[in-house]
């Protein structure tokens, strides 16, 4: 179930952590079992002296002192741990989103391989993996595991002290019932396995659909359909909830096992044999008492259990979903591809060395496709793309819905991988570079542009984190829409939103022109900037278009004739084959 | 204390649906805490009866061991019962706040979702609520335990063994049951709170960079975004470990005074049985029964973490949820009914000043005295660049908000005389950003119309002219959209947006440029099998595409919030060609042509 390249899901850290709690708890296990042999003693003192033995009474006070402190220092650092751990799955899983990239998630149809992709590929469900789910996870794996761990080997401690202190036999007769405990406990995660992760994926795929309509409730209302979306939740809910009771009514039963043995094998038995070793002369009056006492101490597994329900099933089934997360690969890993292009026999291999190419005769195309081939499983998409674009040329590609357009973007974007010798950049096989180095030599600008809830800075320093405020202007005013900034209320500072709340589509698409050109790559990938514009906010972006230094490289994905109209040359993919517009 | 009792008090009043499971989970805890404790008492009072009356040792021990063997089975399925009531009221409880809270927040739409963030609401409604559960599933039990175990506990032991041996234990275990508890509850309130903001803030940000990972990938921005996220989690970290310590304190505390309170005992105790007070079987079982008392009287310290979180939780669900819908349902005194056949939309004076908003302060009039009527099943064009108040009036048309002056009659009827439902279901709005749902494309059409055959389907879509789009899908109809619709183009979208809006039967259908992705013979073509197929339907057709005026029965041209009549001529009278002169983006906008598409002239911004 674990690929090779899984990171571990926490830190070197967390081990030591479940160390220490595992090492404290049983420490404080063992006060507390001295404190009960202490009573014992205190009483048998009395019985024989007929006095406090003073002494004794302040070791069992020590005792209680040191198990209370020791209890709650585990809870310190656990708890701390807990957290830092959270931050460091939270980091892990994101980092691992980036790295998987946007193919993975948009193109759900073509991957036949996983089945539940639909489920647990969505925004929502992945949202609530890295919030909720690392919370669950990194506090069941710090401040339950260990001290229940710890729960399981005090009986040992406990038998221990009764061996030592107060006899042999019944710590050995005791000791035989003691395998119970986490034969039981075992018994018990198995049994709940199948349950815990069935009910969590209805439960993230509900959480899912609830987003789904919260996104949609626009629409919702306007088809008269939220009463509708209300009722159709409500009633996966309970079906779900149904389903979980059915299989509770069922597991449950281990409660009423686990309780019975414990109460049965631990209490029961130590009260039996308290009276029968004390009348056989084995142990004195007191020594039965504090044996009465010690048992309650054998019962810390079972108080255990009940919590398995909230934090132990929660966060294993967290931790599952994290694992199986984190075993996807991205089409493209910067480990592979680094090293597979070098020295490949492609066709365009004369270019590959790249260096002066300023000054030779012939000058090396900014763009180099040579027969290209890419086929998403056996549906071939693109066959035989051979397109060489000079450096500041401008070319608009045009062809209908799944004519292959979006996929030779994608090919260029480094989002799906090629051959190597197929796509050359200046001259350099993409393969040979890593998919950041890729990506970094193109700036794309999107049929839809997402605009982060941030200031208008801040969405712009994507593009370049280093740029200082003269550089965000000289874009900004490239791309036709520095004086919309400069009339908003604050200026760069100004928060734009969610999706581009508060800007019309022409101001985000603009905006996202500036981004591009922050980026310094001089080759842009425009995929029908105008798509979603209104014909009056299409003509500022070719305005802005239009304002691109000629040094820049421009391809174009096009279908409205103003677009095309500011290409260099026009050509026209078809079936997956391109082919020259002439003009 | 006040407004976290109040807030109790709400909650409650939600629990009602769970309150029979609940008091029956209650119940089980206590007799099964009762249970915990016989158990105990009886093996030490055993125990110290062999020790005192050896002769009697086989006796005492057969019938310790049966009592005890009782209590155990009775114990065992009390705890049954209690956890199993406990997951009901739980999952119940969940369910419940979820369907609630959602209903609460929908009839809030569309007025409310320009200005909350989907994420926030989201964290808001279901990790709010799963905190809010643990109030009902696993608070009240273990409170009310804690209220009525100890006390009785201590209250036998003063009846039957000894007054001043149950005083002795009675500080310790109020100390434990009340006082504990309320350790640093001050700051652990606090604390929760911060926790839970900067809580929903990371979800917002996690939501919008997986929504966003292209582009963070495209613009390789995938480090700085990691630590924005790491920048985000510092309070979070700060938080949980402070809530963490304040559990520690208890639990430290609560452990010290148990062990303590035992030792006590244990020397008072012997003194009492010294003075011949006492038997030392009944000096005995009060250990055990004092010592067993503690798991009860914790139950209210085990919880109050999470007491916090709930309260904390709670508040921010209720603020969202008691916001009230900007736009009613009329009261059935007033409710009117429509005229059969088709329907004139009149506007009479109508000015509409968009309500202030976070993020959006209050700004100038978006509609000022508007008025027009677009006769019954006749089509009427509303033309206008964009932001110029076009969407507004298709909106007030709708009831996402009411006009502040002027009044709309739809067939005669002031809208606000209809029911929300009525009206919605006869006003059909097509807009730009319709959102498609995650299944098939046939549920998304089945959403205005939840009975509509698949030839339904089909006509719908045949005059939307996206029929031969659908067909071409691998799986047809039944073909998923993705998220935000991703495998559908913008223009698929909006020809889908038309025939789930055909589908509905709405008399009154406003197209909000839906022609825009369109190109012109598509466009025509749309509206002729439109207008053959519905020709009693009152058409609104909100564009700024000029073309799209011709053979209308009316024109209506909008200019910063003022409508205007004029015609299809009048507008597309040539003017000069624009200079192409580099004007503040503030200048006038008027009707020209558009050079470069050639075809249709458009209002553009010079």
């Amino acid at each position: 179930m674990t690929a090779p390249h899984t990171p571990p899901l926490y830190s070197p850290r967390a081990t030591t952590i479940l160390r220490a709690s595992i090492a404290l708890t049983s420490t404080a296990a063992l006060a507390a079992a001295l404190l009960m042999v202490c009573i014992g003693a205190l009483i048998d003192a009395y019985l024989t002296t007929s006095v406090i033995a003073v002494p004794l009474v302040a070791v069992a006070a020590g005792c209680a002192g040191l198990s209370a402190a020791l209890t709650a220092l585990t809870i310190v650092i656990t708890g701390q741990g807990a957290a830092r751990e959270e931050q460091g799955l939270r980091a892990t899983l994101m980092n691992h989103v980036l790295r998987l990239g946007p193919t993975d998630r948009s193109e759900p149809n073509k991957h036949s391989d996983t089945g539940n992709q639909q489920g647990t590929d969505r925004t929502g469900a992945l949202t609530s993996m890295m919030t909720d789910g690392a919370e669950r996870a990194a506090t069941y794996r710090l401040t339950f595991l260990g001290p229940t761990i710890a729960a399981m080997t005090s009986p040992l401690v406990v038998l221990v002290v009764i061996a030592v202190s107060i006899d042999v036999v019944a710590a050995l007769i005791l000791l035989a019932l003691v395998p119970l405990i986490p034969g039981l406990i075992g018994g018990f995660r198995r049994a709940f396995g199948a349950v815990s992760s069935r009910s969590r994926d209805q439960r993230q795929r509900l959480a899912a659909d609830y987003l789904d309509a919260l996104q949609g409730l626009n629409t919702l209302q306007f088809v008269g359909a939220a009463g509708w979306m209300h009722r159709k939740l409500a009633a996966a809910g309970e079906v779900n909830r149904r389903t979980i009771m059915r299989l509770l009514a069922v597991n449950q039963v281990v409660i009423f096992l686990t309780d019975a043995l414990f109460s049965l094998g631990m209490v029961t038995v130590a009260a039996a044999l308290a009276m029968i070793r004390f009348n056989s002369g084995d142990i004195t009056a007191g020594q039965a008492v504090a044996l009465v006492l010690l048992s309650l101490l054998l019962l810390e597994p079972m108080n255990k259990v009940g919590e398995f329900f909230y934090v132990g099933m929660g966060g294993m089934a967290a931790e599952r979903g994290m694992k199986r997360f984190l075993a996807l690969q991205p089409h493209i890993s910067d480990n592979d591809d680094a090293s597979a292009g070098i020295g490949s026999p492609g066709a365009g291999s004369a270019h590959n060395g790249g260096v002066g190419r300023g000054e030779s005769a012939a000058p090396v195309p900014a763009v180099n496709l040579n027969a290209l081939n890419f086929s998403y499983g056996d549906t071939p998409v693109l066959s035989d793309v051979s397109l060489a674009v000079q450096p500041g040329e401008h070319v608009a590609i045009t062809g209908r819905t799944g004519a292959g357009k979006s996929t030779l973007l994608k090919v260029l974007q480094r989002h799906v991988p090629t051959d190597p010798g197929a796509v050359m950049i200046h001259g350099t096989d993409v393969t040979s570079m890593t998919a950041r180095q890729g990506r970094a030599r193109t700036a794309t600008v999107n049929q839809s542009t997402f605009l982060f809830t941030a200031s208008v800075r801040d969405n712009l320093l994507i593009a370049h984190p280093q740029a200082d405020d003269n550089a965000l202007w000289k874009a900004l005013s490239q791309a036709n829409i520095a004086a919309d900034i400069r009339a908003m209320p604050h200026g760069l500072d100004t928060i734009i939103g969610e999706r581009g709340h508060g800007l019309s589509g022409g101001q985000a698409q603009r905006i996202a022109i500036a981004r591009a050109l922050l980026t310094g790559a001089d080759i842009l990938i425009l995929d029908e900037p105008t798509a979603h514009v209104d014909l009056a906010g299409e003509q500022l972006i070719l305005e802005a278009l239009r304002n691109i230094p000629s040094h820049h490289t421009v391809l174009t994905v096009a279908h409205r004739p103003t677009l095309i109209a500011a290409a260099d040359r026009v050509l026209h993919l078809d079936n997956g084959t391109l082919t020259e517009v002439t003009s | 204390m006040t407004p976290r009792l109040s807030l109790m008090r709400r909650l409650a009043t939600l629990a009602r649906p769970v309150m029979t499971p609940l008091i029956l989970s209650a119940l089980c805890r206590i007799l099964d805490q009762f249970a915990g404790i016989a158990l105990l008492s009886v093996a030490a009072y055993g125990a110290a009866t062999s020790a005192t009356n050896p002769a009697d040792a086989s006796a005492t021990i057969t019938r310790t061991l049966t009592i005890m063997v009782v209590l155990a089975l009775v114990k065992a399925v009390l705890r049954y019962l209690e956890q199993y009531t406990g997951h009901y009221v739980a999952f119940s409880a969940l369910e419940h706040l979820r369907v609630w809270a959602f209903g609460r927040i929908w009839p809030q739409a569309p007025a409310m979702s320009t200005s909350s963030h989907t994420g926030d609401i989201l964290s808001k409604v279901t990790r709010d609520i799963d905190r809010i559960e643990v109030f009902f599933a696993h608070t009240i039990a273990p409170v009310t335990a804690a209220l009525v175990v100890p006390l009785s506990s201590l209250a036998t032991l003063a009846v039957w063994a000894s007054p001043t041996l149950a005083l002795t234990a009675l500080p310790f275990v109020l100390a434990v049951t009340w006082a504990v508890p309320f350790l640093g509850t001050r700051r652990g309130a606090k604390t929760a709170d911060a926790l839970l903001a900067a809580r929903a803030q990371q979800a917002m940000h996690v939501t919008e960079t997986v929504q966003g990972v292209r582009d963070i990938v495209d613009f390789g921005y995938e480090h700085p975004r990691l630590q924005q996220h790491a920048i985000l989690d510092a309070p979070i970290v700060t938080h949980t470990s402070t809530m963490w310590r304040l559990v520690a304190l208890r639990r430290g505390a609560s452990q010290a005074l148990m062990y303590v309170s035992l030792v006590t005992l244990a020397v008072v105790g012997l003194g009492l049985y010294g003075t011949g007070q006492l038997s030392l079987p009944e000096v005995a079982a009060s250990l055990a029964a004092v010592f067993a008392t503690y798991s009860a009287a914790r139950g209210l310290e085990d919880v109050m973490t999470d007491l916090e979180k709930a309260l904390a939780s709670a508040q921010r669900l209720f603020h969202l949820t008691d916001a009230p819908p900007a736009v009613a349902d009329p009261p059935v005194s007033e409710t009117r009914e429509l005229p059969a056949g088709p329907l004139a939309v009149s506007f009479n004076n109508v000015t509409f000043t968009y309500p202030p908003a976070p993020g959006r302060p209050s700004c100038a009039p978006a509609l000022t005295g508007v008025t027009f009527e677009a006769r019954p099943g006749t089509r009427t064009v509303i033309a206008g660049r964009s932001g110029a108040g076009k969407s507004t009036l298709a909106h007030l048309l709708l009831r996402v908000w009411d006009p502040n002056a002027g009044t709309i009659h739809l067939g005669g009827v002031n809208i606000c005389h209809l029911p929300l439902a009525t009206l919605r279901s006869t006003v059909a709005l097509v807009s730009q950003n319709t959102h498609l749902f995650n299944v098939s494309i046939a549920e998304n059409l089945r959403l205005a119309n939840p009975d509509a055959t698949l030839k339904e389907l089909k006509t719908a879509c045949g005059i939307a002219c996206i029929d031969q789009d659908i067909e071409d899908f691998p799986a047809g109809y039944d073909t998923r959209v993705g998220e935000f619709g991703e495998n559908i183009s913008g223009g698929q979208r909006q020809r889908l947006a038309l025939a789930r809006a055909l589908l509905s039967g709405a008399r009154v259908l406003i197209l909000d440029e839906h022609t825009s992705h369109l190109d012109e013979a598509t466009a025509a073509q749309v509206r002729d099998s439109l207008r053959t197929a519905f020709p009693e339907v009152t058409l609104i057709e909100i564009t700024h595409r000029l073309g799209d005026a011709a053979g209308a029965d009316l024109v209506l041209h909008v200019d910063g919030g003022v409508l205007q009549e004029t015609t299809a001529t009048r507008l597309l009278t040539p003017l000069p060609l624009p200079v192409p002169l580099p004007l503040p983006v503030e200048s006038g906008i008027v009707p020209t042509f558009e050079r470069e598409s050639g075809h249709n002239p458009t209002f553009v911004s010079r």
